[in-house]
């Protein structure tokens, strides 16, 4: 059985790298991988439980499993337990550390020390890595079978599982020649059978693509396929054809491979593991000379792994014996492991006849459903899942991105170790275990990992620094990196991997990543509040930490996407954070920032942008570490791209051609890459089920696992449209493609030169261009602008310009679709919304067809002069807006309503009003004084003075400071202005207004100053017509009956001499004509307070009120002012009630 | 005060012109109860305005001409707060809801219910004033005063669809307590319904006589010597606009202060607005020249105009103006016609720039079509 290898594998690696470091490489994941002993205490509880009662216990197996595994296992179980439970019955090992690493990712995992043996420079550090990630997770995640922990982990695998795949795919599916494969297979029955070395290593690697597709996959494949859970093994071997699952199929618990032979039958290749001691040797040579390619290591190494490995598993085993021997159910467990490790180590191809005879029906239909909803499950979950995030890198080396861009991200990321990690000290490697580590793995890498031995170098240099800061740290300096990379910026463009590059960056460094992206609030406060809790939590945690000797995780923020929308005031708050200081020498020292409240940068943070250069990020980029994440080597992901596709299930015949062509066509996109393939996929493998279907191959009787061509459906992808990534153009191609003749339509030329209307018969297919680049741009607003920018600019054949006047026709057509002032906008707003979808672009096709050219025009893609105009235009509104406002009430109604009529004749005529004029009635000296002025003058500044009344204008004098040099140049006289500023609305370049005299500035003054004083003077009337018509009212104490209110105000202030007399007088009292002048004096006076001053009557003197009106205490009426513009009706009611 | 507005007529008896008009607005005024939603329409400077201001005068009597500024704040369904300058008495408000844009129908809804919700305090003082009436002035108009208030909404055509899809219900609906008077320039871009429900009030341009006359009588007030010559001839620049011929009259006033302050001489330059004097200057040069390098100067030209915010449809109609100037008669109609498609297309769509352009563009094709038949 595969399986049983699992634990080996895992064991070997973890293994493995004990062996050689004997310990973890701290440097590097000195957070990450705290001793794996240290969490033994933690696990065993977990894993015992497992243990007990396993048997069918896979990590995600549930309670009612374990209650069942109770029972005795049955042949059959054992089969499934073997498989599954193997890794576990390891792992459960409470005494190994090596297995409790080993139990979270039980699956597949050991798929990366199949990596490391490889030999792919980085590999081994990446298993290394994995490992310690996989503990940690495990130590994170407190139970293995948290769901999320379980994911993660899965994804881990596949994804290190795809690489290996790719290997894989490279020597065998991808050479598919029959002989070759034919070639194969037979090798390979001979290898097992004669279980020499090469057989050893084929079969390896054979094993691990086995193990990892039953593993990823199986389950996914497993959910169509299978109906029984026995499937689940025979899936794996069943493969292809309709197979007699007795005798043809491999037998259960046989360790056997699917191959395929040249005619697509699939045939299973009987495989032996047992031959890993010794034979090796003699066939060494060959297989260096064979294998070494594939590889990257001599077989004898990983023989000798191998055999380490096996070794430990049986002296593991038997450790276990000795502890749960004595249990009963522990037994047969041990007996099935038993079996199993035989199995395993004798690589017998024994079959599970037997045990399967023992079985309790009983139990094993139970295990079954069970198993099978279990199953059913995880299928389910493992196939929403989008292959982007299953197959995401999880360390360092596994980044697609360019090496030395990550290495560099690492190396600014460090640059914070010295203040984040000081207290740390002991868990960092010293230079001198640096050295060693790099002499190991020299000889244990034969070539040695370059990259990464230069970063530990590095680091190890950086480590020094670090050392250094910190001594100076003591005399209190900031030890936090320089202030101009405080932060550190990744930029480029979507889906080249900067978010993944940050997150594993981040871990990889010892940090936990903390996202904040755009669905995040990002406001300023909500940030910085965030990024500061973010600080401190992990100060206090680093504190608990440094006590507890256990290594806490600082925070490092990764904002994400900063380049939105909302960015701004968030930046501005960040830059606040970057350049704050720490605040006091006591506080930089020990345990930074306890008590400091101030908020500084005491944790790296990662900025995530696409471009670097929006004008939201320009303030942070003197403070950041600026790195360009480019697109990744085409060849490199098309690699990775295989390897997905292998893990999978999925094959490419074509090769790689076909995934070249599809990481050209985005661009180098990993992301829509990977969204694409798992479209063609998900398609293929529909394909192929139906094609099943209808061979009469019942889903249920053979196996799931089905390995699916997806390169037609790729194929069909990548043709239907033009580029899988959608042509996002930008305006400059969009406009570009309008304007610019497309090479193939040149026959068109000659048709051309005749007439317009003849050239009007362009080429179909290049309006078809133009309609679908426009469409793609997708911003037909903007495309509009530009066309319109561009149409005089492009110079195309147009004696008549009557392309140019029906190319205007288009646009102005065209403009009237995306305006909401058209009947359609108003009344369907889909209606307008598709016409717009549909008129514009068919504008620009319209304008292509006028007016494209040969040559390259040139073009202009801003449309900076429309929305400049729009916005100075807005400005000149609220200019007229003011001086509407200004105008008197009278001359509002009249000269002021509309604003046509007041920018076309009111106020350009306003100005020549207040011209200097001509003659001796000019106002062209300039005085300092009224008093020197002659007496036509003075008539005329007083008709200055009350034009700039009626106006509401006034002049004011221009402060423009005394640095500023127009004021020598021009002269005082740019000094002083209208105030609003209406003179700046008739300037018209080119125009000159010298027959409009201007009034000198020093006359201006006085003229302000004569408006002032006549303003006031206006007001002093008004105050003293409203307190002369409320006297005479008063006066008329004996009136018979009250005013009309409404009437009153009227005949009140503005003819008060007229008026007056003619009011309403009766019998009543003063009272009651007060009443009646109160009523109509509320609705114009603002205040209560006012109208009560205006007292009705002065001559009584007896007692007053209190607010200095003079008016009698006994006769002060208080009542509310209700403010409105309009009078509330008020119901007509005796005074009489009112008084008193 | 400006002289436009110090000389304003305030009753319909006071109107010089379009005699018949102010008949008929008398007999309406005369029936207040009966007084329909009114619309006037017109072009600039013809006096609606007056008209309007004259009628809710003889209505409500000299109450109406009480004015006073309002600033209001209305906060549209979707948090935006618009403010709208109003000028009220306590007979009517009046106000472009055009002003808030595309929120105007908010505008148009609250304000039409607050007014229509409330009576108008006129019914009060009538009840009031039932028993003891026998002032002269007030005596005529009480009996017959209107029990309703007036919106005078100006500048209708701008009002967006909505908006005035909005007035149609609220028009019949609240038609007891409040009327409506709409003032616009062009009624066809006041939707039918609205149309509908009002009653027409054309208010043509003045002819240049009249004008003159209005002038004369201005000059006289103001004990200003006009000679005919200059009054004739500022009535001809003004285009029949009557508030421009009043403002370049008293432009002429201020300029010419040579001899004596109040003797206008009949060669008295009349002045012109620079934008006018910038669009002949723009049309000269579409005339003189036609080419894309032409167009996009006098897209330079266009800028400035609409920043300077000159109305699109102003700079098209001066322009056109000018232009006929100097074109022969068989392209005149032409010309008129896609002049007239580009106002349509600028009333309909968003960026005014482009139709204007786009009219030019057409103009120098006609044009230079023209040329070359000429020649050849």
């Amino acid at each position: 059985m595969n399986d049983y290898d699992e634990p080996d594998m895992d064991d070997m690696i973890n293994d493995y790298i004990a062996d050689q470091e004997e310990g973890p490489p701290e440097d590097e994941e000195f957070d990450e991988a705290p001793d794996p002993y240290e969490f033994e205490e933690k696990q065993p509880v977990n894993n015992i439980n497992t243990n007990n009662n396993n048997n069918n216990g896979v990590m995600n197996d549930n309670a009612a499993n374990n209650d069942t595994a109770a029972e005795p296992p049955t042949s059959d179980d054992q089969d499934e337990d073997e498989e599954d439970d193997v890794p576990k019955v390891i792992s459960t090992d409470a005494t190994s550390p090596v297995a409790v690493s080993s139990l979270p990712r039980n699956n597949g995992n050991d798929i990366y020390g199949f990596e490391r043996f490889t030999g792919v420079t980085g590999w081994r550090s990446t298993a290394n890595t994995m490992t310690k990630a996989q503990l940690k997770q495990s130590k994170n995640g407190a139970t293995v079978m948290e769901a999320t922990g379980w994911k993660k982990k899965k994804k881990e695998e596949v994804l290190n599982n795809s690489d290996d795949i790719s290997m894989n795919d490279d020597d065998s599916s991808i050479m598919d020649t029959d002989e070759m494969d034919n070639g194969r297979v037979r090798s390979k029955r001979e290898m097992n059978s004669s279980n020499n070395g090469p057989a050893v290593a084929d079969a390896q690697l054979v094993r691990f693509r086995e193990r990892q597709e039953k593993e990823c996959l199986g389950r996914t494949w497993g959910m169509v396929a299978a109906t029984n859970w026995c499937g689940m093994n025979e899936e794996r071997f069943v493969h292809g054809k309709k197979t007699n699952m007795d005798s043809s199929l491999p037998r259960l618990g046989e360790d056997s491979m699917a191959v395929t032979i040249a005619n697509g039958t699939r045939t299973f290749v009987k495989r032996s593991t047992r031959t890993i001691v010794g034979e090796v040797s003699s066939n060494k040579a060959d297989e260096d000379d064979k294998e070494i390619n594939l590889l990257g290591l001599p077989m004898s190494e990983l023989i000798r792994r191998a055999d380490i490995i096996q070794k430990r598993a049986i002296r593991r085993k038997l450790e276990r014996e000795e502890r749960y021997g004595k249990k009963a159910d522990a037994v047969k467990e041990d007996n099935a492991m038993d079996e199993t490790d035989t199995n395993k180590e004798n690589d017998t191809s024994e079959d599970k006849e037997v045990p399967e005879q023992i079985v309790k029906p009983k139990t094993k239909e139970e295990i079954k459903r069970q198993l099978e909803a279990e199953k059913h499950r995880r299928e389910v979950q493992f196939q929403q899942r989008l292959w982007v995030d299953k197959h995401a890198p999880t360390t360092i080396s596994h980044l697609l991105s360019d090496e030395r861009t990550n290495r560099e991200v690492l190396r600014a990321l460090r640059g914070w170790d010295p203040y984040v990690f000081k207290k740390d000290a002991p868990a960092r490697p010293t230079p001198a275990y640096t050295r060693k580590y790099q002499g190991q793995q020299q000889q244990y890498n034969g070539k040695g990992n370059s990259s990464k031995g230069q970063d530990d170098k590095n680091r190890g240099k950086e480590k020094k620094n670090g050392d250094d800061d910190e001594n100076v740290n003591n005399q209190k300096v900031d030890l936090r990196p320089d202030e101009r990379s405080r932060v550190i910026l990744l930029s480029g463009p979507p889906g080249v991997g900067k978010s993944t590059l940050a997150h594993i960056v981040c871990k990889h460094a010892g940090y936990r990543p903390i996202e904040v992206n755009a669905s995040d609030e990002r406001s300023a406060s909500a940030l910085t509040e965030r990024v500061t809790r973010a600080m401190e939590s992990s100060t206090l945690k680093m504190g608990e930490d440094s006590k507890s000797g256990k290594a806490g995780k600082p925070n490092c923020i990764i904002l994400d996407e900063v380049d939105g929308a909302d960015a701004k005031s968030s930046i501005a708050a960040l830059v606040n954070i970057v350049r704050a200081d720490i605040p006091g020498p006591s506080k930089s020292g020990g345990k930074k920032g306890k008590g400091a409240r101030s908020t500084y940068l005491r944790r790296p943070i990662i900025l995530i942008c696409n471009h670097k250069h929006a004008p939201a990020l320009r303030p942070i980029l003197p403070y950041a570490k600026q790195f360009d994440v480019q697109p990744p080597n085409p060849e490199r992901l098309a690699g990775r791209l295989r390897a997905v596709l292998s893990a999978e299930r999925m094959s490419v015949v074509a090769g790689g051609m076909l995934l070249h062509r599809l990481v050209a066509s985005t661009g180098g996109d990993i992301r829509s890459c990977l969204y694409a393939l798992q479209f063609a996929s998900a398609r293929a493998r529909e394909l192929t089920m139906k094609k099943r279907e209808r061979d009469g191959i019942q889903p249920g009787e053979d196996s799931g696992v089905i390995m699916c061509d997806i390169s037609s459906t790729l194929m069909k992808a990548l043709d239907k449209s033009t580029g899988l990534k959608d042509m996002q153009g930008d305006v400059a191609g969009t406009v570009a493609t309008v304007f610019r003749k497309k090479k193939s339509s040149g026959k068109n030329k000659r048709q051309k030169t005749a007439t317009g209307a003849s050239s009007l018969v362009a080429s179909d297919n290049a309006v078809d261009f133009v309609l679908e680049s426009v469409n793609h741009f997708g911003d037909n607003s903007k495309t509009l602008d530009c066309l319109f920018m561009n149409v005089n600019r492009v110079s195309y054949v147009d004696p008549t310009l009557d392309r140019c006047s029906v190319a205007f026709e288009w646009l102005s057509e065209a403009d009237t679709f995306r305006s909401h002032k058209s009947n359609v906008a108003m009344n369907n707003s889909a209606e307008h919304h598709s016409m717009q979808k549909f008129y514009i672009p068919t504008a620009a096709a319209a304008i292509h067809v006028l007016c494209c050219v040969e040559t390259k025009p040139d073009l202009t893609f801003s449309t900076r002069p429309l929305s400049d105009m729009n916005y100075q235009n807005q400005a000149n509104v609220s200019l007229v807006q003011r001086f509407v406002e200004g105008l008197a009430p009278r001359a509002r109604s009249g000269v002021g309503g509309g604003t046509n009529n007041v920018v076309a004749d009111v106020i350009p005529y306003s100005l020549w009003l207040l011209s200097a004029g001509d003659g001796k009635h000019s106002l062209s000296k300039p005085v300092s004084s009224v008093e020197m002025l002659s007496v036509e003058e003075k008539v005329a500044f007083s008709a200055h003075v009350a034009t700039l009344r009626a106006l509401g204008l006034t002049y004011i004098k221009e402060d423009f400071g005394f640095n500023n040099a127009r004021n020598f140049d021009n002269g005082p006289n740019e000094n002083v202005r209208l105030e609003p500023e209406i003179d700046k609305l008739v300037k018209f370049e080119g125009i000159d207004n010298t027959g409009r005299k201007q009034v000198p500035a020093l006359l201006k003054e006085l003229l302000a100053h004569g408006a002032t004083v006549a303003a006031l003077r206006e007001r002093e009337l008004e105050a003293k017509e409203a307190q002369d018509a409320s006297e005479k009212v008063a006066l008329k104490k004996d009136a018979p009956k009250e005013v009309s209110p409404s009437k009153l105000p009227f005949k009140a202030s503005t003819t008060p001499a007229k008026s007056l007399p003619k009011l309403k007088t009766g019998n009543n009292s003063a009272a009651k004509n007060f009443l009646g002048k109160r009523a109509a004096k509320a609705k114009e006076a603002k205040s209560a307070k006012r109208a009560a001053r205006v007292g009705f009557d002065r001559s009584k003197k007896t007692k007053f009120a209190n607010t200095g009106s003079g008016v009698e205490l006994a006769k002060v009426i208080r009542f509310k002012y209700q403010k409105g513009f309009s009078q509330a009706v008020r119901a007509p009611c005796p005074l009489e009630d009112l008084i008193n | 005060m400006l002289w436009v507005d110090k000389h304003r007529p305030s009753r319909l008896s006071q109107l010089t012109y379009h005699t018949t008009l102010t008949q008929r607005l008398e007999s309406l005024a005369a029936d207040p109860g009966g007084l329909p939603h009114l619309l006037f329409y017109g072009p600039p400077g013809a006096g609606k305005k007056t008209r309007i201001m004259s009628l809710l005068r003889q209505v409500f009597g000299p109450g109406a001409e009480r004015l006073r500024l309002d600033k209001r704040t209305f906060t549209t369904p979707t948090k935006r707060t618009v403010d709208i300058n109003m000028i009220t008495s306590n007979y009517h408000i009046e106000m472009a809801p055009g002003d808030a844009g595309l929120n105007d129908r908010f505008v148009i809804q609250d304000v039409i219910k607050e007014m229509a919700s409330s009576k108008n305090i006129a019914t009060v003082g009538m009840y009031k004033e039932k028993s003891g009436t026998n002032d002269d002035d007030t005596a005529k108009n009480t009996k017959k005063k209107a029990d309703y208030k007036v919106v005078v909404l100006v500048e209708v055509d701008k009002l967006t669809r909505q908006a005035q899809a909005a007035l149609r219900r609220t028009m019949e609906k609240y038609s007891a307590s409040c009327r409506l008077i709409l003032c616009c320039n062009n009624p066809s871009k006041v939707i039918d319904p609205v149309r509908s429900r009002c009653l027409g009030i054309r208010v043509a341009a003045p002819n240049v006589d009249e004008i003159a006359a209005v002038l004369k009588v201005v000059a006289r007030k103001e004990s200003i010597s006009l000679p005919d010559e200059l009054a004739i001839n500022i009535s001809r620049e003004s285009n029949r606009n009557l508030r421009r011929a009043l403002l370049m009259l008293e432009s002429c006033h201020v300029t010419a202060r040579d001899e004596s302050p109040n003797a206008l001489k009949a060669t008295q330059p009349v002045p012109h607005t620079d934008w006018e004097r910038y669009i002949s200057q723009l049309a000269k040069e579409i005339v003189k020249e036609q080419s894309p390098q032409r167009l996009m100067a006098t897209r330079e030209k266009l800028y400035e105009l609409l920043i300077n915010c000159i109305p699109a449809q102003v700079i098209l109609k001066t322009l056109v103006m000018e232009l006929l100037n100097s074109l022969d008669d068989s392209i005149k109609g032409e010309v008129i016609t896609w002049a007239a498609f580009y106002e349509h297309r600028i009333s309909l769509g968003s960026k005014e720039i482009f139709h204007l352009e786009a009219f030019i563009a057409k103009f120098m094709a006609i044009y230079k079509k023209y040329l070359a038949d000429l020649f050849a």
